[in-house]
């Protein structure tokens, strides 16, 4: 009984967390909620202590209502706690601290003084019926560091910061409440107090009052926007592992004391951390960039900044992700050349520099020696890939090519390959087994209880050292909530096992509400985070789905089992034929009829006693590989398929075959790798043994990167709709009923026996149970585009895509974006665009437009053929008709319209190539020659109806139109026209030029065109068709004259007046929209000449159709346009979350007197 | 038997693949920063080397010198 209320105290305190995550509530709850969560565990308490005194006086039995209050009560209590703790950490709320009442001899009126410096707000609580102008007079302790001689702040022996204090009273500047403000608007003062002691009211309303607040000093209130904004210096410490890479480092910092403007106090941080990058070039970078950085006290001075939230819908919400983690600001810490270090390590007095925990500082050293075992005997990449799996250096792996990249070198396998290994990993559905968890807790759990048990050592004596070497474990490989929970339910069995002598399944039920539990009182915010409920999921799925999913196929026998194979094999092939087959009602028919067919089939040999199979049955498959068979079915169904919809919208539908291999075969590279590992630091003998193990291990770590190379290929990697909760909550009902099945079929059927006339009864009330779930199922929240013509411009970074949604439902995609094959080996296509898609439930498209050849446009567009099913491809005349054989002069006559440029730098016209047609150096990388081959007619896309039409789109073309609720939807091309002139930009001037119409509503979406071109259409085109009221300008405005802009500056302006203001004067929009970003993945060394041309070219654009009305993507993020064939509204994603502002602030007058 | 096993398959791979048979000479004479597989990890986590940095190296009594 004990047992069962611990667990659903736990599960119900997750509740409470669901509940305020979907029901948030005010920060002024949160002491209500705090009461009420104080009485109900008073009351908890109570019943508890009156069933104690009941059974000493000999009352056995509990009344069923004494019963029934102590579970309300218990579960109530933990639906509060949860729902508190949540609401507390999602917000850093400023305490109330008095009022200002107009009127009264003394205004002011404070109820709390704060206990320490801060800062204040005023807030209009109350209409004022005239304007307000007051300053507030206070006293202030400034908290300063004494320096030691080198001007560095010093620290005690006991390693606290030293301070001195600077009183002073003064006067805050005049402040002015304007009377028309609404209620509710908020008034923050710049100048920090310790306490307040009057108002000066130089004119105000006769009644009425303000409230004052106590700004919280958490570190969210002294983040600025932007990185260039006012730099802040705090003293703290360096909280984490450094992570190293080869640039930089980045490092985990807790504020202790932030001085928020130069020469002023130091305030006390109430909590918050920051993530710092390291540049390789500061002074001192070795000290912070290995795993002795860990403890350090440090200062540090660099503007700090909030992590951009998502810049499109669907994107991965860094800011979120982050603050999830307790990381509310970030920092860049770069030196100037001959500038001070902006992060300096600081020693107490007479003492050497902080080491952080000590046992965090052991575990660390403990790994590193590891690594160093792993760095001798393991060859590059391998090491890195055992690095990962074993010690949790994820980050070490990042990037890493294929092991059979040519970047490697030649081997005995060497193929080429352009993926990464964790993209491989990814892709083949095998990902998991970067992230360390269960597995790899498990696995070492085995690994040391089998070393014991060969010692012939009790359990009680060990159990508590496997513990600790979990906990060890756990700290290594950075704590991550997969590996706590998996530490955390692995110790309680440890324990309950040895000491209880309990089994696995007892243990495991208790054991995983309890790890819940642990995880979420500590950081409740963890309930989203993926790798909490992936690692969560996969466990209650392997507990709850795997036996009735062994029973389910245990009934496989003879001709059963070999017509489940075929019904198996089947579909595996359409998958690997195809995604768009394997999804098409063309294939599933089919299948389906020839099912029955089967079924008939073994039904007629089973009665005839013919035994196609022999005896051969799931049954009798050895017990390891039948229960992995099952589990992976319940892993893959129960937790994969739906959660990698809902959190990556992508499925590596490799995974269920791969996860057979992979599975045993990770076990057999973690165990050799920390056995390695460990056995290596023995001296003498170690590092001989360790060469030995880690030999053995190089095969096995060959092999796997091998299965996901070889699995990445024929499987997809395949995009799904991104599922809504109430599907989900449907398809988990579903699941329930799987799982439940049999008890359910018997409680129905004992009711049914009752008595006949019921029969009737229970099988319609089934009926309509079922049809209700069904119905939920269909009008569940789906996304349904409304009559509008919605448009979405992408924040792609320097780069094009646009979403078009017209009134009938249609979709076209505009462009695809960039994809980074170096540095950061970026993909908008797959990081941006689709997830975009799926967001929008949308994983086919009616039309993909690529305007021109740039690779900011194009690059992606092979992607979105390859995942994305695509009716129709719209080409312009230099890529229509590419095919994966031209060769490089064929291609460059064909998109520079047999007139080649000095224009062009050689290096970019390969990289074009390179994207658009192929590079031979990688045959199987991603290109739109290759993806349109691919998607062209064959057996199997005609089968799928998935093959691509392609459309050769020149000036008058019209795309798409149709016509809703009157109105004419239309998408035009505009140019290229054949007398398009070519100028010197021949690739850029032969580019598409859209419009975009609905009603009385357009878009005119410029491309790449440049100046001779925009003067071309501007005098060649009729004025009815450039009217539109948004223009998308031409080139991401980065259009220069000449190939180097120089001091060529006078010469971009005349070009501008000579070519955009007529286009301009024509087209009359009254917005103009920017798709920009950082150029430098395309500009390289062209980037400054690039951005110089932006920022005129921006400007110029404000002057002529007025500040507010140009927007861009670098700043506002993704925009949404939306029309009803009249009006439009223009949004912005910065508006949506709230991000942007001014970037710096000016200088504070406050100063302290140094 | 698994560790027998592994050692023992270890063995045939040092024996047969050639950066193994090269540091395993290396080892045995004491020269482990010249074999092939820690040349060839020279960019993997640099900042773990053979020899570990001992803590008197880094400790620094008083205050940071700029």
């Amino acid at each position: 009984m004990l047992k069962n209320r611990i667990i659903c105290f736990c599960y119900f305190y997750l509740v409470g967390i669901v509940i305020a995550k979907l029901l948030p509530v005010d920060s002024s709850w949160l002491t209500l909620i705090h009461v009420i969560t104080a009485v109900l565990f008073i009351g908890l308490a109570g019943y508890h202590i009156y069933r104690h005194y009941e059974k000493k006086a000999g009352y056995k039995y509990e009344l069923m209502s004494t019963r029934v209050l102590g579970w309300v009560l218990l579960l109530l209590a933990s639906m509060a706690l949860g729902h508190g703790r949540y609401t507390e950490s999602n917000m850093v709320p400023d305490n109330r601290m008095g009022s200002i009442t107009f009127g009264e001899s003394e205004p002011l009126k404070i109820d709390v003084q704060p206990d320490d410096t801060c800062r204040v707000r005023i807030r209009k609580t109350e209409p004022l019926d005239a304007d307000v102008r007051l300053k507030i007079r206070g006293e202030l302790k400034a908290r300063m560091p004494i320096l030691s001689e080198n001007g560095l702040p010093q620290m005690d022996s006991k390693g606290r910061w030293r301070f001195w204090i600077k009183e002073q009273n003064y006067a805050t500047g005049e402040l002015v409440i304007p009377k028309d403000d609404p209620v509710g608007t908020d008034y923050p003062l710049e100048e920090p107090f310790n306490r307040l002691t009057g108002v000066e009211v130089i004119e105000g309303p006769s009644s009425g009052g303000l409230t004052i607040y106590r700004i919280s000093n958490h570190l969210a209130s002294f983040v600025r926007l932007g990185m260039n904004s006012m730099p802040v210096t705090f003293l703290g410490k360096v909280s984490g592992d450094p992570w190293v890479y080869d640039f930089k480092t980045v490092l985990n910092l807790t504020p202790t004391y932030i001085q928020y403007r130069p020469n002023g106090p130091f305030f006390k941080v109430e909590g918050g951390n920051i993530r710092a990058n390291l540049d390789a070039k500061v002074d001192d970078y070795r000290r912070f960039a290995r795993s002795e950085g860990y403890g350090l006290d440090v200062m540090v001075t660099a503007p700090l900044f909030e992590a951009r939230p998502q810049a499109n819908p669907g994107d991965f919400d860094q800011r979120n992700y982050l603050r999830n983690n307790n990381i509310f600001g970030q920092m860049g810490l770069r030196q100037a050349r001959g500038g001070p270090a902006p992060i300096v390590a600081i020693a107490p007095e007479g003492k050497g520099f902080s080491r952080g925990h000590p046992l965090v500082r052991v575990s660390l050293k403990i790994r590193d020696d590891m690594l160093r075992v792993l760095k001798q005997t393991l060859p590059y990449p391998q090491s890195a890939m055992v690095a990962a799996v074993t010690l949790g250096l994820r980050y070490g792996l990042a990037n890493v090519p294929c092991v059979f990249s040519p970047e490697h070198g030649k081997s005995l396998l060497h193929q080429n390959c352009e993926l990464t290994i964790p993209q491989e990993f990814q892709y083949t559905g095998v990902g998991h087994v970067l992230a360390v968890s269960g597995l790899h807790v498990t696995i070492i759990t085995i690994l040391f209880m089998g070393v014991f048990a060969l010692l012939r050592l009790s359990k009680r004596v060990y159990v508590p050292f496997i513990v600790l070497a979990l906990i060890i474990f756990a700290i290594i490989t950075g704590a991550r909530p997969s590996t706590l929970r998996a530490v955390i339910m692995n110790s309680l069995f440890l324990l309950t096992w040895g000491y209880l002598n309990q089994g696995l399944v007892a243990s495991a039920l208790i054991g995983l509400p309890v790890a819940a539990f642990l995880i979420l009182i500590y950081n409740p915010m963890m309930v989203v985070d993926p790798s909490f409920t992936l690692s969560f999921g996969a466990i209650l799925a392997l507990v709850l789905i795997s036996p009735p999913c062994f029973k389910l196929l245990s009934l496989l026998r003879g001709n059963t089992f070999l017509a489940a194979i075929i019904m198996i094999a089947l579909p595996t092939f359409a998958l690997m034929a195809s995604w768009f087959l394997y999804t098409s009602l063309r294939f599933w028919i089919p299948f389906l009829i020839l099912c029955v067919l089967l079924c008939y089939a073994v039904r007629e040999l089973n009665r005839r006693k013919i035994k196609l199979f022999g005896d051969l049955a799931f049954a009798r498959i050895p017990v390891a590989v039948s229960g992995l068979l099952a589990s992976q079915f319940a892993i893959m169904w129960g937790m994969m398929a739906p959660l990698s919809a809902v959190y990556f919208c992508r499925w590596g539908s490799g995974g269920s075959y791969a996860n057979l291999i992979a599975l045993p075969l990770i076990g057999v590279v973690v165990q050799l790798g920390v056995l390695a590992g460990l056995i290596g630091q023995i001296p003498v003998i170690g590092p001989f043994l360790a060469l030995l193990m880690n030999a053995a291990n190089f095969v096995a770590a060959t092999g796997f990167c091998w299965l996901a190379h070889f699995f990445a290929k024929p499987f997809p990697y395949a995009l799904v709709r991104k599922i809504s909760p109430t599907h989900l909550l449907f398809y988990y009902l579903l699941m329930a009923v799987f799982v439940w099945h049999e008890p359910i079929w018997r409680w129905m059927k004992d009711q049914l026996k009752r008595k006949s006339w019921r029969k009737a009864w229970g099988y319609s009330g089934i009926a309509v149970v079922v049809l209700l779930l069904a119905g939920a199922f269909v009008t569940g929240p789906y996304y349904r585009h409304g009559d509008n013509l919605d448009i979405t411009m992408l924040a792609v970074n320097y780069g094009s895509a646009m979403l078009v949604e017209t009134p009938g439902d249609r979709k076209f995609l505009i462009d695809a974006g960039m994809v980074e094959h170096e540095r950061g080996r970026f993909n908008s296509a797959e990081r941006t665009v689709m997830p975009f898609c799926s967001f929008k439930h949308i994983t086919s498209l009616d039309g993909l437009i690529v305007m021109s050849p740039h690779l900011e446009r194009a690059a992606g567009a092979g992607y979105i053929l390859k995942y994305m099913g695509v009716d129709t491809l719209y080409l312009p005349p230099s890529l229509a008709g590419v095919t994966p054989d031209m060769t490089p002069d064929e291609f460059y006559a064909k998109i520079l319209g047999g007139s080649p440029s000095a224009e062009y730098d050689p290096v970019f016209l390969q990289a074009v190539y390179d994207d658009i047609i192929g590079s031979e150096m990688l045959p199987r990388q991603v290109s739109l020659a290759r993806a349109i081959r691919k998607a062209g007619p064959s057996f199997v896309n005609n089968w799928a109806g998935s093959v691509v039409k392609q459309k050769e789109v020149r000036a008058g073309d019209v795309l798409y139109e149709e016509i809703h609720n009157g109105k004419r939807f239309a998408i035009e091309a505009l140019s290229p026209s054949p007398d398009s002139p070519a100028g010197d930009f021949p690739m850029e001037n032969g580019s598409m030029v859209l419009r975009i119409s609905y009603g009385d509503f357009a878009v005119i979406v410029g491309g790449d065109l440049h100046f001779d071109g925009q003067k071309h259409l501007a005098d060649t085109c009729p004025p009815e068709k450039l009217a539109a009221q948004i223009l998308v300008a031409p080139h991401h405005g980065t259009a220069a004259p000449v190939a180097g802009f120089g001091d060529a500056k006078q010469s971009l302006l005349d070009e501008l007046d000579r070519a955009t203001a007529p286009l301009l004067a024509k087209i009359k929009p009254e917005k103009v929209l920017f798709d920009y970003g950082n150029p430098g993945s395309v500009y390289k060394a062209r980037t400054k000449e690039a951005r110089a041309a932006h920022e005129l070219t921006f400007r110029f654009m404000e002057d002529k159709v007025g500040e507010g009305s140009v927007k861009s993507t670098e700043r506002d993020m993704a925009l949404f346009v939306s029309s009803d064939g009249k009006g439009y509204t223009l949004e912005t994603q910065a508006q949506k979350v709230s991000f942007g502002g001014e970037d710096a602030e000016a200088v504070s007058s406050i100063e302290v007197g140094f | 038997m698994m560790m027998l096993g592994s050692l023992l398959f270890g063995l045939l791979v040092v024996l047969i693949h050639p950066d193994y048979r090269n540091t395993a000479r290396c080892m045995l004479r004491g020269k482990t920063e010249q074999a092939a597989i820690w040349l060839d990890n020279e960019n993997f986590y640099p900042e773990v080397t053979l020899a570990p940095a001992s803590a008197d190296q880094e400790e620094g009594a008083g205050y940071v010198e700029e």
